[in-house]
């Protein structure tokens, strides 16, 4: 029983930081049809500008913010330089190569100027695990569920309350329209770029604690929640959340309970097999094709 | 043309001779070389551009990105390696698995992905790269994990040691040459077929492709069926080679690497793969002397290629050439329609029977709680013309969507020419010989005029795939009469000298041409056009108007949704208006015009019920 909870809790720490990604994802695509392809290395850099902050002598919290705050930025050059102009037209696929590229770029330079072994992030919240039965917890991994609560509920004020992220579902349903009635769909396709970037760092920085910050951190974490993005049916934030968390918690009993080396190999299997049943994404719906 | 080919054959045939001696040099220029390192580099060479062809018919026709391609070679190189060192399979043998089932993975990775966007398949080729790598490190007892499987036995062929060595005169390097040539043939067999042209269609308009037959998830299947095959022949020989494989060669990085040298070359280009191999592969040997910056050259290469000629190296060259043989000859446009279409009439028989060429019985669409067509009956004589009008938002072109099988009727049911359809989907209803036009013109912009007509005629292509890649006489009789087809049809509607122009490049009125010449090749039973005349000058319409008034006269059945009054009121036999998606009037084009109800429905209550009224164009 107490591994059970465990694995939940390990498994809600983990799972979070697969639905902040895929949120990232998320509010990519609503607003290109296009995504940084290499998300993850954004949300490396969170973990890693913050230690690097850190180690300069800022107090954690501006270097959290500082790395945010970067991050944002690469994801608005990002968008600017290597998407746009590569999602002209329908079904383009250059941008998927170009922030490969970038991608590429990013660690491997981040390898060579950070190292590329991970370096400890100390906060308040790792120096004492919760004894649960045999096992302990950080308090650092439980923040992370809260974290992706409030990000949830903020995204979805942020989308339905605010004049920017109305402009943003605007451009999401209908680019050409939202043009049309004086939204510079560019513009905002920029800021959701950003703001992905700023999302996908929040992760990095709340998560480097618990693993410690390598410029490897961000390959397979972006990947997975891009797959945990398709498979909810990326258009669909709350879907994108849940398939997130679930997963999280389903790897951790995978490692539990039929084994750690074999992890991804079944992980990943499972969310082929499950788009082999819902071509659509689990939450998402049938797109209507316009002929 | 023609001589542009002969050019590309005989650099082939120099590229190949040239490898060939390539062994043999020492013997004239009396140095030990080249080494059996050098032979060696040359062979992985060869190996990678096989590999690299692969991803080409995936990548440059089908328009598909695979980031998983290394996985599918390390799958050959794994299967043939454990079949000849644990089940004591022979070279063969082990090698006709090593094809085969990278191919069958591909096919049932691609499938559920290509149902719904291309960005799937690359993420789903990404998982399995790395579900692939996964397995392979830590299933030490079958895979051997990082000290991978070792000593393979030699490869042997009728008895012969498949070496690269002098005392088995290299048969080994030659076995790799002839499997290279084997790659570029079957590359350039399927690129210039209907399987090449319906990839290519389905990349650049899905919807278009769809209508015109094509099996868009079955082609999409194949190309990455193929393009694993590929990849798992270069694995097979990989593993024969080096005697040794492990994961390490099949990584992510790997496959960027495959990426990276087909969009070098030049995606979807005949030299491409084995140009961006060459380059590529030569260069690594440089940046390998990076040392840690040799990762980040990667990347930065890739985007600066992407940047700097996102054609490749035989794409640009391509496209500066035409530039510079681009003479300013100005096309001349025929009149059309010219001719009467009768070598279309193979079809259109008027004889099966039922009386009718369509029948529509309650009709119903709903989106949500939307009502698009609301309980249609309708029926169509053969050889009529029936224009489907009313106000915008009507339900015209959802009924057309019903009736071309894009969207399933939510209640009813329709039957065309005695057979009835539920859920069909576009493609088997074009093989009934429903064709159709867009409303806003669906060509296949990169393709040539006479390609894309070619498309159109691709449900009448009987040839299998096997007998297209052998070149068996089937294949070449159906390419010279669908092609003959296809000049007589560009003919019939005046764009003979537009053939070998990219279609994207016609100006508007001729894209409509083209679009219904294009429907025009399926030869079509019933043909279905969305807003024919939008866009075209009064010149054009009033040869719309022969055009659709000949075909009918040939015994075709046309459908047409208009808003051009005058042009219903000539051309049409019949004529349904919907309104709220209902039928709210039916009859002879006289019959229509003096309609109240219809007068009411374009001009609302209290309208003069005159009958000049409703000749104001709607």
């Amino acid at each position: 029983m107490e591994a059970i909870l465990q694995y939940v809790l390990t498994g809600l720490s983990v799972g979070s930081v697969y639905a902040m990604i895929a949120l990232g994802f998320y509010v990519m695509w609503s607003a290109a049809k296009a995504v940084n392809f290499t998300y993850g290395d954004v949300f490396m850099l969170g973990g890693v500008l913050t230690v690097v902050l850190v180690e300069m002598g800022l107090p954690l919290l501006l270097a959290g913010g500082g790395a945010l705050a970067i991050a944002a930025l690469a994801g608005a050059v990002i968008e600017r330089v290597f998407v746009r102009p590569f999602n002209r037209e329908a079904n383009a696929i250059g941008w998927m190569l170009t922030t490969i590229a970038v991608g590429i770029m990013l660690e491997s330079f981040t390898t060579i100027t950070y190292g590329p072994l991970g370096r400890p992030l100390q906060t308040p919240f790792v120096e004492q695990p919760i004894r649960i039965g045999g096992s302990g917890i950080y308090p650092q991994e439980l923040i992370l569920p809260v974290a992706l609560v409030i990000v949830t509920f903020a995204l979805e004020g942020f989308y339905r309350r605010t004049v920017l992220g109305r402009a943003m579902r605007a451009v999401a349903f209908n680019r050409v329209a939202a043009g049309l009635v004086g939204i510079d769909a560019d513009r905002i396709t920029l800021l959701a770029f950003a703001l992905a970037g700023a999302i996908g760092a929040l992760a990095g920085f709340l998560i480097a604690p618990v693993i410690q910050a390598s410029s490897s951190m961000g390959v397979v974490v972006g990947l997975k929640g891009f797959m945990v993005a398709i498979i909810a049916g990326i258009a669909n934030a709350r879907g994108v959340v849940i398939v997130g968390v679930v997963y999280g918690v389903m790897e951790k009993m995978i490692e539990g309970y039929l084994s750690t080396a074999a992890r991804d190999a079944i992980g990943f299997t499972i969310m082929i097999l499950a788009l082999l049943i819902f071509p659509q994404g689990l939450f998402g719906r049938r797109e209507v094709q316009k002929v | 043309m023609k001589q542009k080919s002969w050019a590309g054959w005989a650099a082939l045939f120099l590229l190949a001779a040239g490898i060939a001696i390539f062994p043999w040099v020492g013997d004239f220029i009396g140095q030990r070389f080249p080494t059996s390192y050098e032979l060696r580099l040359v062979m992985r060479a060869m190996i990678l551009a096989i590999v690299v062809i692969g991803l080409n018919l995936l990548v440059g026709l089908a328009g598909l990105v695979s980031l998983g391609q290394a996985a599918l070679y390390g799958l050959g190189a794994h299967v043939a390696a454990l079949l000849s060192l644990r089940a004591g399979f022979s070279f063969a043998e082990s090698m006709v698995f090593a094809i085969a089932i990278p191919a069958v993975m591909g096919a049932i990775l691609a499938f559920p992905t290509v149902r719904v966007r291309g960005v799937y398949l690359a993420v789903v080729t990404i998982a399995f790269g790395l579900i692939f790598v996964n397995i392979l490190r830590e299933w030490v007892g079958f895979t051997g994990g990082a000290s991978g499987l070792a000593n393979l036995p030699r490869p042997t062929m009728f008895g012969e040691r498949l070496m690269a060595t002098r005392a088995q005169s290299f048969n080994y390097y030659y076995l790799i040459l002839v499997c290279l040539l084997i790659a570029v043939w079957v590359q350039y067999a399927i690129a210039n077929s209907r399987y090449g042209r319906a990839m290519r269609a389905a990349a650049q308009s899905e919807n278009a492709a769809r209508a015109l037959g094509v099996n868009v998830v079955g082609i999409r299947t194949l190309a990455f069926a193929v393009s694993a095959g590929f990849a798992g022949l270069g694995g097979g020989l990989f593993a024969n080679l080096a005697l040794f494989v492990n994961y390490e060669t099949f990584t992510f990085t790997a496959s960027v690497e495959l990426l990276l040298m087909v969009i070098l070359g030049g995606s979807g280009t005949m030299a491409g793969p084995l140009v961006g191999t060459s380059v590529l592969f030569t260069a690594t040997q440089f940046l390998q002397g990076l040392g840690q910056w040799q990762t980040f050259g990667y990347g930065f290469l890739l985007a600066l290629v992407l940047f700097v000629m996102p054609k490749g190296i035989v794409g640009s060259l391509a496209a500066l050439r035409a530039r510079m043989m681009a003479t300013s000859r100005a096309r001349e446009t025929g009149h059309w329609p010219n001719g009467e279409p009768n070598f279309l009439n193979n079809q259109n028989g008027q004889g099966d029977g039922t009386g009718s060429a369509l029948i529509a019985k309650g009709v119903t669409l709903r989106f949500g709680g939307l009502t698009a067509v609301n309980a249609v009956d309708m029926a169509l004589k053969p050889g009529t013309v029936h224009a489907l009008i009313g106000p915008n938002g009507a339900g015209k072109s959802s009924l057309l969507n019903v009736i071309s099988g894009f969207y399933p009727a939510t209640e009813g049911e329709v039957t065309v020419f005695g057979h009835r359809i539920k859920n069909d989907p576009p493609y088997r209803l074009a093989r009934l010989g429903v064709a159709r036009s867009f409303q806003n013109t669906e060509l296949f912009g990169q393709m040539t005029v006479l390609e894309n007509v070619l498309v159109g005629a691709h449900t009448h292509f009987h040839a299998s795939f096997a007998e297209t890649v052998l070149r068996l006489p089937r294949f070449g009789r159906e390419e010279r009469t669908s092609r003959n087809d296809a000049l007589r049809l560009l003919d019939f509607v005046g764009l003979s000298d537009f053939a070998d122009e990219e279609a994207r490049n016609l100006p508007f009125g001729h894209q409509r041409r083209l679009e219904i010449a294009r429907a025009l090749a399926l030869r079509p039973k019933l043909l279905l056009l969305d807003e024919p005349a939008a866009g075209l000058t009064h010149a054009e319409i009033e040869d719309l108007i022969r055009l659709i008034r000949r075909l009918a006269d040939h015994g075709m059945t046309v459908i047409l949704v208009e808003h051009h009054v005058d042009m219903i009121m000539a051309v049409s036999d019949r004529v349904t208006v919907l309104d709220y998606g209902e039928v709210i009037a039916e009859g002879s084009p006289a019959e229509i015009q003096e309609n109240p109800k219809v007068i009411e429905a374009y001009f609302g209550h209290g309208a003069p019920a005159s009958p000049n009224a409703a000749q104001v164009p709607a």
